[in-house]
């Protein structure tokens, strides 16, 4: 039990809590995509869904890892998307950034063949709201709107190889079979979010 | 030459040799065709006794750009050194230089190196002596740099140590401050339900540099550092628990001279069982 403790501390550690911890109510937001569509929280969850909300820059390494290099993203998004599951990726980078700017996000979502939408979040507020710290940074909201995972895509914090639990995909696995998720919340990795300065 | 933004840097190759004696110390820089300027990497070996070799690893930063201390990040990832060791040769851990606090906007907070990142690391040969015949070694270091971007870089070195009839320097020149012990009875520290308050007399401002396993914290972008002789620690919760609070402890006294060494405080309190 011990062990098990000690383990959820070195999961979550961090210098402050995210915006939001597991069991928040997620806050509510509505953000325009590269494509020009407006999409809002509060509307997702009125319908029924689960949403998933990635923190995302397109020159960031570790956001090329789990997009181009490998496939994460779009593959868990697939494994889910027949049940209900929303899937957004957010980009809170500020103007004059790296990885900032819809023309170079509208590229992005074709170079990585991107399945679900991209939300520009120019003033970052929705970020900042989330406690978003990392691209990727991962939230899974539950249909009830709490949130029902903070934290990494996977267990594996380089650049260049591929974890071997993937945290995001049990946790809609439980939360869609109507189970507790196992492991509410971890410590993201990845390139620090560029908010304004 | 610019360090390009891409997945993967390009694999460095190149070799040290170490040529003993004389008053200049084994080192050697290699930047070689293609390869970017934000990071270069050298090493650096010392002999502090005839038993033990001290190799220094040195990543040399273009302005800007920093590397990630081995404590608690929000972001990025510390330096590693695989290496390859001859038979019976043993290497120590990496021994880290104290970093410095890295506050972006959003309250993300790294602690990083700027300029130049030192880690040094002590070679243990078979027998507890160094062989008469010079030895090579494996090294393959890995990085991830930063400024705005960020840019994941690897070199592989061969790093040759002399026979023991090759004279080495005792002791890495030019080095960074580095942890040391803070003076016994120095600080004060106490635990007040999830918050811990550590007290120096006459301190300047306190610093804390969190292990990785240290807290989960509630805010150490603002709690992390303080003018004055009082640093307050609030630890969040988890499961009703409070992780313990681990890492260096920098004092800046009244002179503005820094004292970094170990902290630790994780006494149980009495309001959170098994804390």
């Amino acid at each position: 039990m011990r062990i098990l403790a000690a383990l959820a501390f070195l999961l979550v550690a961090a210098t402050a809590p995210a915006g939001v911890v597991p069991g928040d109510q997620a806050p509510d937001f509505t953000l325009t995509d590269t494509a020009g569509q407006t999409h809002t929280l509060s509307a997702l969850l009125a319908d029924g869904k689960t949403v998933v909300l990635e923190w995302f820059n397109p020159d960031c390494p570790f956001i090329v890892k789990h997009h181009k290099t490998f496939k994460t993203m779009n593959e868990t998004f697939a494994a889910v998307q027949d049940q209900g599951v929303v899937w957004l990726a957010v980009n809170s980078n500020a103007a004059g950034k790296q990885g900032a700017g819809l023309e170079r996000n509208q590229k992005a979502v074709t170079e990585y063949a991107m399945p679900f939408p991209l939300l520009m979040d120019v003033d970052g507020s929705v970020g900042k709201a989330y406690g978003a710290r990392t691209t990727p940074h991962m939230f899974v909201i539950s249909a009830k709107g709490t949130v029902a995972y903070a934290g990494a895509i996977d267990d594996d914090r380089s650049a260049d190889t591929l974890g071997r639990q993937n945290y995001v995909a049990a946790a809609l696995s439980e939360l869609l079979a109507g189970q507790p998720v196992t492991t509410p919340e971890t410590k993201p990795y990845g390139c620090s979010v560029k908010y304004a300065d | 030459m610019r360090f390009r933004p891409s997945f993967l840097a390009p694999v460095l190759m190149f070799a040290i040799a170490a040529c003993g004696g004389g008053d200049k110390q084994p080192a050697a820089t290699a930047t070689p065709a293609g390869a970017p300027a934000a990071v270069a990497v050298r090493a650096q070996l010392a002999a502090p006794d005839p038993g033990t070799v001290t190799v220094a690893w040195t990543f040399d930063l273009a302005d800007g750009w920093h590397l990630y201390g081995a404590g608690l990040n929000d972001s990025g990832y510390p330096p590693s050194v695989a290496l390859t060791l001859p038979d019976g040769w043993r290497a120590g851990p990496l021994r880290w230089p104290v970093p410095e606090r890295y506050l972006m906007p959003g309250d993300i907070l790294d602690h990083v190196y700027h300029h130049r990142l030192v880690l040094l690391q002590d070679l243990l040969p078979p027998d507890g002596v160094r062989p008469e015949v010079a030895t090579a070694l494996g090294a393959r270091l890995r990085w991830l740099a930063c400024r705005q971007e960020c840019v994941p870089g690897q070199a592989e070195l061969t790093v040759t140590i002399p026979g023991r009839d090759q004279a080495l320097p005792t002791a890495v020149a030019d080095l960074p401050p580095f942890p040391q012990p803070l003076p016994a009875g120095l600080v004060a520290a106490r635990r007040s339900g999830a918050t811990v308050s550590i007290e120096v007399a006459d301190a300047r401002a306190l610093r804390f540099f969190p292990d990785p396993d240290s807290g989960p914290f509630t805010d150490l972008a603002t709690d992390g550092e303080a003018a004055g002789s009082l640093l307050e620690l609030r630890l969040r919760e988890v499961d009703g628990r409070l992780g313990p609070v681990r890492g260096l402890l920098q004092v800046e006294q009244a002179d503005g001279t820094r004292l970094t060494g170990p902290f630790a405080y994780d006494d149980p309190d009495p309001n959170h069982p098994g804390g």
